[in-house]
């Protein structure tokens, strides 16, 4: 049996090198690594790297969903949020997708990083270390987002999504629905661009409590730095940096690289968000029908033990399969922990063909390949509902969407599940004769 | 038992088995032995005779001593602490404004020390965004989210007039090194719609750490602060202090653990006046309020006023600690004035001649109906007895604020309390047990010795009141550290204090 996911593991890694993740592997790891050798401390070159990681749904102002604030509703601030963080933009918006081209290393890029560095210098650069990393995330991702932002389509009027404002990766690199904008290997020449553009900036950051750092020559970063680029999966990541004396790799779990053999999970303790006090949701303003059905539909999905059994019964009964035939397929591959190596089918927008839901129903065999969590609120990112009113912390939010072609009432959940940390998962149900069912499962890669 | 306090001048107990009724007790018992080697008082509990001022205070204390100081800069009136996951401890305490040009040494700021070997403090680094530039009242660590918390105290137009900014850092890597997240300037939404400043002074963090409330005593005004959030903080609600029972002006605060009640103080200033005036109805003392939809974030959030308790026997509400003592709730209630308002000798003598205290004092209440909080006792020292006043007043007849009074607060364990801390001005820093909080009982205090140089940062000197030699204040927020035995606070010229106990007096051994 084990042979057997072997092969199925090899075969999947060959189908998704394009899952290879321009992630917390750069954005923590190597800005880490970087930071060390351009002469930080330890423990300063962890906050530089922790600020900028948390910038990736580490704190709550950085967990902005693009299918929210520019597909199920239009919001203005949250937009402006993204850009802050993670697009570097010269352009106000809203604005059209040709008005906010991205160019690599901008003066755009480098505008947060540019203003820390201008307040660090006054008594205060021991204390703006976190949004020193975090400056330095909008400069590094100017290179995995560089051209034209594309905009998430879904064939759905209730899903359309607002090019003056939605922000995703430009088609020419992958589009708002692919990890591959963020490869690391498919861009060697850009990472190294950003990755040196990064050591310019802690080369000069000020100079903290007066002591003088020592940095290492560029050019003795290079070799090390090709074999970063070559790693294709997770423990081919820790390796690395392992070798480099970076011992906790825990930051590398949830990226969309596939795991490789011997990786075990573990949980990166860096991210300050307030905990979710029950996976059930509290939101004002919903029908409660709704909120108890998605309630219960999440409880059945994530924590069964047996996701088959599960979806034979009670989960089975809350689907309905017209609207997207290959929903239980989906369902099933959304609960896989290991992410990279599915992430393309995750992804795939044409409807499963019976190879790969085979792959998928072999790959769930493996009774570890399921994410479980132990208590059922960790599995989600805490949200707020957008706008300008409070909002309690919750595990999804729902919207309205116009009814059915048949007249049927119906909702979508927007969630952002823990282990599947840089993607959105909106969950369209209808409420039918036989009460509310889940339809259709759409997804976005979250920025 | 049922209590009720029948007058402000005879507080008294009434047993609902007996009917006998009996006078609340009014003096926290006096410490009977002390430590060997300790220097006990040698006048009134709690005074530090003229003659001693005279000649340059050496300090006493009893059942405690110093474990470690650090004397860097002064200390302002409010400071906090901090254990970080690898187990560090480390204080920050705040400096009083006017600020620091830019580049001189020591800047202004709070200061972050270690603490962690407590003989040894060692200062970190400054914080020195806006509101850390003069945090007054309202520095506060929360351990659930790890972050450090102020609003800003300073301002130009006044001193605790404040400013629009809270601040929020973030303590969970390595609390010696804290990481600024946010230094926000933030508005209400005023009765008009129209939007404004507010102004720091007072602020506390809910225990969850999802709400920062403000007292905003300029504006007369409680901000709940959603900091969900804590990069982008925003007021969710205020509460008018006009729609207060009692007093109008705001001030201190604490919150219940499940997060829906606010106890905040209320006050309006006193004078002598009103001490003679029959038909002065008391405002000083504390209201409780519902704050359920704060709590739960509903979508128009309301504060409602639940009770309220007022007595004349004390003014400007400081603030409030809400705590339980052996499975019931309380609420330690603090003031910074005596009955006819901030202290002058005149305002003093008025107290006394009305038989009231001349200085603020601690007070507890039992909480069990929160519709009707009753007294069980308060925490008067002999330099509060009216029969002393004139023992005590030529001690500080050259001095304008404060003096004898006392101002913070704080207990060992909110979930279970056994001892509390108090910083009384003057008469520095003591502790009592209050496993029956009817019956406090001094345990240990420990005042430090006057300083013959004024210290940078302190607010005793910023405000005119520090006297080469004389008594330093402790007007600060104190912390039990139970799995180590120790107490930290900060006076304001003597700095951060680290202090021990003595004679196994705390913790105790149940």
């Amino acid at each position: 049996m084990q042979h057997r996911f072997f092969i199925l593991g090899f075969f999947l890694a060959a189908l998704n090198l394009q899952a290879q993740a321009f992630e917390s592997d750069v954005h923590f790891g190597l800005t880490k690594w970087l930071a060390l050798k351009s002469g930080f401390t330890e423990a300063q070159a962890e906050a530089v790297a922790t600020g900028n990681q948390r910038t990736d749904a580490g704190m709550m102002d950085s967990i902005e969903l693009v299918l929210e604030y520019a597909c199920l509703e239009k919001h203005l601030d949250a937009a402006k949020v993204a850009q802050t963080y993670h697009f570097a933009s010269a352009s106000k918006l809203p604005a059209s997708p040709t008005q906010r081209v991205i160019t690599a290393g901008s003066p755009a890029s480098r505008r947060a990083v540019d203003a820390v560095m201008a307040s660090a210098g006054n008594d205060k650069a021991a204390f703006m270390l976190l949004r020193f990393g975090e400056g330095l995330h909008l400069l590094q991702d100017s290179w995995a987002y560089q051209g034209t932002p594309d905009t998430p389509e879904f064939d759905d009027p209730a899903l359309r999504c607002d090019p003056t404002l939605a922000w995703a990766a430009p088609a020419a690199r992958g589009g708002w629905n692919s990890h591959r904008p963020d490869l690391a290997k498919a861009w060697p020449d850009d990472t190294k661009a950003m990755a040196l553009a990064s050591y310019q900036y802690l080369k000069q950051y000020p100079k903290i409590a007066g002591q003088t750092r020592v940095a290492a020559e560029w050019d003795a970063l290079l070799d090390p730095l090709t074999g970063f680029l070559q790693a294709t999966s997770k423990v081919q990541k820790k390796h690395w940096f392992n070798a480099q004396g970076i011992a906790d790799t825990t930051f590398l779990d949830g990226i969309s690289l596939p795991d490789g053999k011997g990786w075990n999970p573990d949980t990166w303790s860096g991210r300050r968000l307030p905990q979710l006090k029950s996976s059930g949701s509290t939101q004002y303003g919903v029908a409660i029908d709704a909120r108890n059905f998605y309630d219960n539909f999440f409880t059945q999905w994530l924590a069964s033990d047996s996701l088959n059994k599960s979806l034979d019964g009670a989960l089975g009964q809350s689907i309905g399969l017209q609207r997207q035939p290959d929903l239980r397929v989906r369902l099933k591959i959304w609960r896989l922990r290991d992410h990279g190596s599915v992430a393309d089918l995750a992804h795939a927008q044409a409807s499963l063909t019976r190879a790969q839901v085979q792959t998928v129903e072999a790959l769930q065999k493996n009774p570890a390949a399921n994410v479980r969590y132990a208590n059922l609120a960790d599995a989600f990112f805490p949200l707020l509902q957008q706008g300008p009113g409070v909002s309690p912390l919750l595990p999804y939010v729902i919207h309205t969407l116009a009814p059915s072609k048949d007249g049927n009432p119906r909702a979508i959940a927007v969630t952002k599940l823990r282990h599947v940390p840089y993607d959105e998962l909106g969950f369209i149900a209808e409420n039918t004769k036989g009460g509310w069912k889940v339809v259709r499962l759409v997804t976005a890669v979250n920025h | 038992m049922d209590r009720s306090s029948i007058s402000t001048l005879l507080d008294v107990i009434k047993d609902p088995v007996t009917g006998l009724i009996s006078p609340v007790q009014e003096y926290a018992t006096k410490v009977v032995s002390c430590a060997t080697g300790d220097v006990p008082e040698t006048a009134l509990q709690g005074q530090v005779p003229a003659a001693l001022r005279a000649a340059g205070f050496k300090g006493f204390h009893c059942n405690m001593e110093l474990a470690g100081q650090f004397l860097g800069v002064g200390g302002s009136i409010s400071s906090a602490t901090f254990k970080d996951n690898a187990g560090r401890t480390c204080a920050y305490h705040g400096t009083a404004a006017p600020p620091r040009p830019s580049g001189v040494t020591p800047p202004s700021g709070v200061p972050v020390i270690d603490i962690t070997d407590p003989t040894k403090p060692v200062r970190t680094m400054f914080l020195t965004t806006a509101a850390m530039i003069d945090p007054w009242e309202s520095l506060r660590a929360n351990p659930i989210r790890q972050m450090l918390f102020a609003d800003s105290g300073y301002s130009t137009t006044g001193l605790g007039t404040g400013g629009p900014e809270i601040d929020i850092y973030d303590l969970s890597a390595d609390c010696r090194a804290p990481q600024l997240l946010t230094s926000t300037a933030l508005t209400y939404t005023q009765a008009d719609g129209t939007t404004a400043p507010i102004k720091g002074h007072e602020g506390n963090i809910s225990p969850d750490g999802l709400t920062y409330y403000v007292g905003d005593l300029t504006n007369k005004l409680y901000h709940a602060v959603d900091v969900s959030n804590p990069t982008r903080p925003k007021v969710v609600a205020s509460f008018d202090m006009l729609n207060s029972p009692i007093g109008k002006s705001p001030h201190g605060l604490s919150v219940s653990p499940d997060g829906t009640r606010l106890y905040a103080v209320a006050f309006d200033s006193g004078r002598p006046a009103d001490l003679v005036n029959p038909n002065f109805k008391a405002n000083t003392g504390f209201i409780t309020l519902d704050v359920s939809d704060i709590q739960a974030r509903k979508p128009t959030p309301e504060f409602r006023v639940v009770s309220s308790v007022a007595y004349k026997d004390g003014n400007l509400a400081q603030h409030t600690v809400i705590t339980k003592i052996n499975g019931k709730p309380y609420i330690v209630m603090v003031d910074e004035a005596g009955p006819a308002g901030l202290f002058t000798v005149a305002s003093a003598k008025a107290a006394c001649v009305a038989g009231l205290p001349p200085f603020p004092l601690a007070r507890i209440y039992e909480m069990s109906d929160e519709t009707k909080p009753l007294l069980v006792s308060k925490l008067k020292l002999e330099t509060h007895d009216v029969k002393n006043c004139d023992a005590v007043l030529p001690d500080v007849a050259d001095l304008a604020l404060f003096t004898y009074g006392s101002h913070y607060c704080s207990v060992d364990d909110t979930a279970n309390a056994t001892a509390m801390a108090c910083s009384y001005w003057n008469s520095g820093v003591r502790v009592f047990d209050i496993r029956n909080p009817a019956q406090p009982k001094e345990i240990a205090y420990f005042n430090p010795p006057g300083t013959t140089t004024a210290s940078f940062g302190s607010s005793h000197v910023s405000a005119g009141q520090w006297r080469p030699g004389g008594p330093d204040w402790c007007p600060s927020r104190l912390d039990f550290d139970k799995e180590r035995g120790l107490l930290t606070t900060v006076c304001s010229d003597n700095g951060l204090l680290v202090m021990k106990f003595k004679n196994n007096v705390w913790p105790f051994k149940i």
